[in-house]
């Protein structure tokens, strides 16, 4: 079931550094999509880790559907991960598992599909983004945009409550792209909360209902994207959004 | 002061490092037996690939090993068994130097060679490349994937390539002792059955399985503590292997000491 994600009052920082994440406090609730919007190295991608409750905030909580993250046990959590997609920039897969193990792994582990189910809905998707040719390799012989393929392919397979995006559409070639802009939409339409982060003008613009700005790691702007002031730089393609308040 | 200081330092380093060891021992059984039935098919090929690596690749040096240290035990017993005064020696010195002490010890030694490093560089490489991160992204817990299977697989193949080893050796002892010094088959075998009791081959097994756990665990924590660079990776491969002869030598001697003085 799709649930509400919260963040209250969250500071993080990196083994007793400086705080990268100051005070974050905002919610998503189910069907909506929050982007985050902020330069690069400001915090975006460990502000989406702290979402996904792969990082421990040094202050404040993570809250599902307001029961407190951390409470949880560590066999919860994981059933609980296992229902998000998550998509990251790295793209990180298993080194020692070839395309089509590396996508059957998680489904295996959770044993809620036949052999022969997970063979369907893994072939489907290579087939879907010619990937076919490239199930057997292991992931040391793919190119980058072929990995960012195949774990785009992952967070797809498990992702059914709650999707984070750390700049999906990042180095996509166009059709990829296409794809992964109604992938964004379809799972806001089944009700899906999602968090993304992005630099695409054109992403946010047609999926975000509320924006989040950073800077220095404190949110400069949190609350529905009509009522940002944007500015866009074409020249560089790269988005800039300034709160009237600020 | 600052030498003391230091020391201090050091020694509470060390004893923080072992909560942690022990730590991690305890959490990853408790998420490896907890809630069964989920990932356990996953979770079984992970420990029957680490026992195929620690274990049955490593058939072949241990034999060598085996065959060449059973060889040399002979020879050495036969030189000094006139001096101590009779053949019958030569089983009671196979079983105490073969099956109770060195077996145990030096496969385990062949295991952080082999496995132990592995371990501790590929959950190194693991931390670096986020992998970690992405199994947790996935919804599997490290400790039941990574750690447990390597701790069940280590600990289960350091017991049979002992068992192995100890096999070899004595076989060995018999080859040398029949076509070099010609002992007859018959009273090699009289002399090890005579020596060889119950509780020198329990004992043999206890050291085995629990060296398997210590190299398991010290490899695997080693493996995690690597957090940003790859240079970190040789650096933790070579303290897991520094830090598993110690403990494998201090648990040793305690089981040898608690069981035959």
């Amino acid at each position: 079931m799709p649930f509400k994600l919260e963040l209250r009052d969250v500071s993080f920082a990196y083994d007793g550094g400086e705080n990268l994440i100051e005070s974050a406090s905002f919610s998503v609730c189910p069907g909506e999509v929050l982007a985050i919007v902020a330069p690069i190295g400001t915090g975006k991608s460990t502000l989406l880790k702290l979402c996904a409750g792969l990082l421990t905030p040094v202050k404040g909580e993570l809250l599902i559907d307001g029961k407190v993250f951390s409470d949880l046990s560590m066999i919860e959590q994981n059933e609980l991960r296992y229902r998000m997609g998550l998509y990251f920039q790295e793209a990180v897969l298993i080194a020692n598992l070839n395309v089509f193990d590396n996508l059957a792994l998680p489904l295996r582990y959770y044993g809620e599909t036949t052999e022969a189910g997970i063979s369907s809905s893994i072939n489907a998707w290579l087939e879907r983004l010619n990937l076919a040719p490239v199930a057997e390799s292991l992931p040391a012989a793919l190119s980058t945009d072929v990995r960012q393929k195949v774990s785009f392919i992952r967070t797809m397979l498990l992702g059914r409550d709650f999707f984070f995006w750390d700049e999906p559409t990042q180095n996509a070639d166009s059709e990829f792209t296409g794809l992964i802009e109604a992938e964004i939409l379809q799972q806001k339409r089944k009700g899906a909360g999602q968090i993304l982060t992005t630099q695409d003008r054109e992403l946010l613009l047609k999926s975000a209902d509320k924006v989040l700005t950073l800077d220095g790691g404190r949110i400069t702007y949190y609350g529905p994207l009509k009522d940002a002031g944007m500015v866009a730089d074409f020249r560089c393609k790269r988005l800039t959004l300034i709160n009237r308040k600020y | 002061m600052d030498i003391l200081e230091r020391t201090g330092s050091a020694i509470w380093q060390y004893i923080s490092d072992l909560l942690d060891m022990g730590t991690l021992f305890l959490e990853s059984f408790r998420v490896g037996m907890g809630k069964r039935g989920r990932g356990d098919s996953v979770v079984f090929g992970v420990v029957m690939n680490q026992i195929l690596f620690t274990g049955v690749e490593a058939m072949k040096i241990v034999a060598v090993i085996a065959l060449l240290l059973g060889g040399v035990t002979i020879i050495e017993t036969f030189s000094l068994v006139p001096d101590l005064g009779g053949d019958s020696l030569i089983g009671k010195i196979m079983v105490v130097v073969v099956v109770r002490e060195l077996g145990p010890i030096i496969t385990a030694f062949i295991v952080i060679g082999r496995s132990g490093t592995a371990i501790a560089t590929e959950i190194g490489y693991m931390m670096v490349n986020h992998e970690i991160q992405a199994l947790e992204m996935m919804g599997i817990n490290p400790m039941r994937y990574v750690v447990f299977p390597r701790i069940v697989g280590m600990s289960v193949a350091v017991f049979c390539l002992s068992f192995f080893f100890n096999m070899v050796a004595l076989f060995g002892g018999y080859l040398v002792s029949r076509f070099i010094i010609h002992y007859p088959f018959t009273l090699y075998l009289d002399d090890l059955s005579r020596a060889l009791g119950f509780w020198d081959v329990a004992v043999s097994g206890i050291k085995c399985f629990l060296f398997g756990i210590i190299v398991a665990v010290i490899c695997c924590y080693q493996g995690f503590s690597v957090k940003f660079s790859f240079t970190e990776i040789p650096q933790v491969a070579t303290r897991a292997v520094v830090w598993s002869i110690y403990a494998c030598f201090a648990v040793n001697i305690i089981i040898t000491a608690f069981f035959y003085i």
